[in-house]
């Protein structure tokens, strides 16, 4: 397999991912339909939490993580060339797509329980686990090939060490926790420490897709080379003492806990802000002429999404929306720089044909503002102290302000739901569209 | 490197160093309102909460899947001395930052007592949350401390 049909195999991966993840939506709200869920073949109760672990985990964990492949297979290719084989693109895709079998089987065949842990859900069977283990492994293998590169300053290079260090954090987790734990504090234990790396794993991705996108469409650095070098190698040293702090503090104590909390608060910011300001003066400067105007909307989105929810993150505290309005606008900022990113710079690097028009336009908006309201509802009613994952008379929702709150955030929602589906129709069609993997690319 | 990307990185090396001072100083900083002692048998703990007397000084709060018990209702005249300890597995102890002027946030392991001290109690009606997942329903577990 070349790299370039290696970026194509990636590319349907996530946006596959998505797509399993929205038909699992589709599962969910057939589970809980009277009448319906008599009809479906397995029992609803239990889907409901299994179901729900399966949508998160695509919707967010693998497409994230092999829109990564993507992206590192695309960076590869600009320094080895399109036409170059590689093997292990190949090994990875294949462990990465038998992961995802591994992630589904559980959900529909009723196996295991389900925990919402944080960041990575799972289900308590060895068929998700062992779906996991590929999935990470399948990626492992390409962030390899990617820091043997030694480009190091390299968004993708530091992208890829990043990763290997989330991964290390899981694994001496794992030798670390007692076996004897309950299942909800183990799984949350196990994936604490390499979760709060992987975000540090998605800010790189996001700046590397503002920054694929500018150059392509302007041939433009918004951030120039010692910048941009400054800003990933800070990403790094903040997340590098990660794994050290596993022979340092107890696993299960308050010092572990708070160490990733604390990481994520003082490390996140600056290089969050750096990209920002790079990202914000090339879109008020003439330079930005040279963009379309759908991909300057799609960034000034992005831009704006995530670093509303950079604001809401300094002013969260506790178990209220605020929480969810923080992560919510965050990861909508990181996808809207993917969507562009697909649509701009992927597709047509691996040949799939793009037709816009005004429905292919509407979706960024949709999704854009379909985000902020549902975060700034959240946000708004978190202030009032509406809790967080409730619903019903559990909201307490006894005002006027906190009910337009919520009402924001459900409209926003369902505007949000809007743009993604589209993003996920059109996009597969076009994929589907272009051809196999084997071919044009 | 021009001049003018010598003088940005050197701001940001600023900025960074006093990110990075003020990280390493949240490292194992002992929350100075914490103190925990070892639980022997959690029925001994739990006799005291059931047997705790409105007004006294010591509050007994028990964190279980998925609920804490009881509801506490105390004076906002008065310092107070909370323990709390878990029945089941891991739980985190969350008060809003309106009580006392700032929140607080303690790992509840088992096996251990955590006492808090309680000061400075401003009147009203405060939620208390889990803040580290604690299994299906985790979504549930809150509880409220009524200060009158």
């Amino acid at each position: 397999m070349t790299v370039k049909q290696e970026c194509k195999a990636w590319t349907l991966l996530s946006v596959g991912a998505l797509a399993i993840a929205g038909v699992f939506a589709l599962l969910l709200v057939f589970s809980r339909t009277p009448v319906i869920q008599d009809i479906l073949p397995w029992p609803w109760k239990s889907f409901f939490h299994k179901g729900l672990v399966t949508h998160v985990v695509f919707s967010f964990v693998v497409w994230f993580l092999a829109t990564m492949g993507a992206m590192w297979s695309y960076g590869y290719a600009q320094r080895v060339g399109g036409a170059t084989r590689s093997q292990v693109g190949s090994v990875a895709l294949a462990l990465v797509s038998l992961g995802c079998v591994g992630l589904i089987l559980p959900a529909l065949l009723d196996l295991g329980t389900a925990e919402l842990n944080n960041y990575i859900p799972v289900m308590n069977h060895p068929v998700y686990f062992a779906g996991l283990v590929c999935l990470f492994l399948g990626l492992a293998l390409v962030a390899v090939r990617e820091v043997s590169t030694m480009q190091w300053g390299q968004g993708s290079t530091i992208c890829a060490g990043l990763y290997l260090i989330a991964l290390c954090c899981m694994g001496l987790a794992y030798s670390f926790l007692p076996t004897d734990l309950a299942e909800p504090t183990y799984n949350e234990r196990l994936f604490w420490g390499g979760g709060h790396v992987l975000q540090f794993v998605n800010t790189a991705l996001l700046i590397m897709a503002w920054m694929y996108v500018v150059k392509e469409g302007s041939g433009v650095d918004f951030l120039s080379k010692p910048i941009a070098t400054v800003t990933f190698v800070l990403l790094f040293l903040f997340a590098l003492p990660a794994s050290f702090i596993y022979g340092l503090f107890d696993v299960l104590g308050q010092a572990h806990r708070d160490f990733y909390t604390n990481m994520l608060r003082y490390g996140l910011p600056l290089p969050s802000i750096i990209a920002s300001i790079g990202l914000l003066r090339f879109l008020l400067s003439p330079s930005a002429s040279k963009l379309d105007r759908l991909t300057r909307h799609a960034l000034w989105l992005s831009l704006v999404t995530y670093n509303l929810g950079g604001l809401y993150g300094l002013m969260l505290d506790g178990t209220d929306t605020r929480v969810p309005a923080h992560y919510h606008a965050v990861i909508g900022g990181i996808n809207l720089a993917f969507m562009i990113l697909y649509h701009r710079v992927i597709l047509p690097f691996v040949h799939v044909d793009i037709k816009e028009g005004r429905i292919f336009r509407s979706q960024y908006w949709f999704y854009g503002f379909g985000q902020i309201m549902h975060a700034s509802g959240m946000f708004l009613a978190g202030l009032q102290g509406v809790p967080r994952k409730s619903a019903g008379g559990e909201q307490a929702l006894d005002s006027v302000s906190k009910i337009l709150s919520m009402g924001l955030m459900g409209l926003g929602g369902v505007i949000a739901v809007i743009g993604g589906v589209m993003f996920v129709v059109i996009t597969l069609r076009w994929i589907m569209k272009g051809g196999r993997i084997n071919e044009q690319a | 490197m021009n001049r003018r990307e010598k003088i940005t990185i050197i701001i940001i090396a600023i900025f960074a160093l006093a990110f990075g001072y003020r990280f390493a100083g949240s490292v194992n900083n002992a929350n100075p309102i914490v103190e925990t002692i070892p639980l022997t048998t959690f029925a001994e703990f739990e006799n005291k909460s059931q047997n705790q007397k409105k007004g006294q000084g010591d509050l007994y709060l028990t964190a279980q899947q998925w609920a804490w018990l009881p509801e506490l209702t105390i004076h906002s005249n008065q310092d107070y001395t909370l323990h709390i300890a878990t029945a089941d597995i891991q739980h985190a102890f969350h008060l809003e930052a309106d009580a006392m002027g700032h929140s607080i946030d303690v790992l509840i392991q088992p096996g251990r007592e955590y006492l808090i001290k309680l000061r400075n109690l401003k009147p009203g009606v405060f939620a208390i949350g889990c803040t580290q997942y604690c299994g299906i329903e985790h979504n549930k577990m809150r509880g409220k401390l009524i200060v009158e």
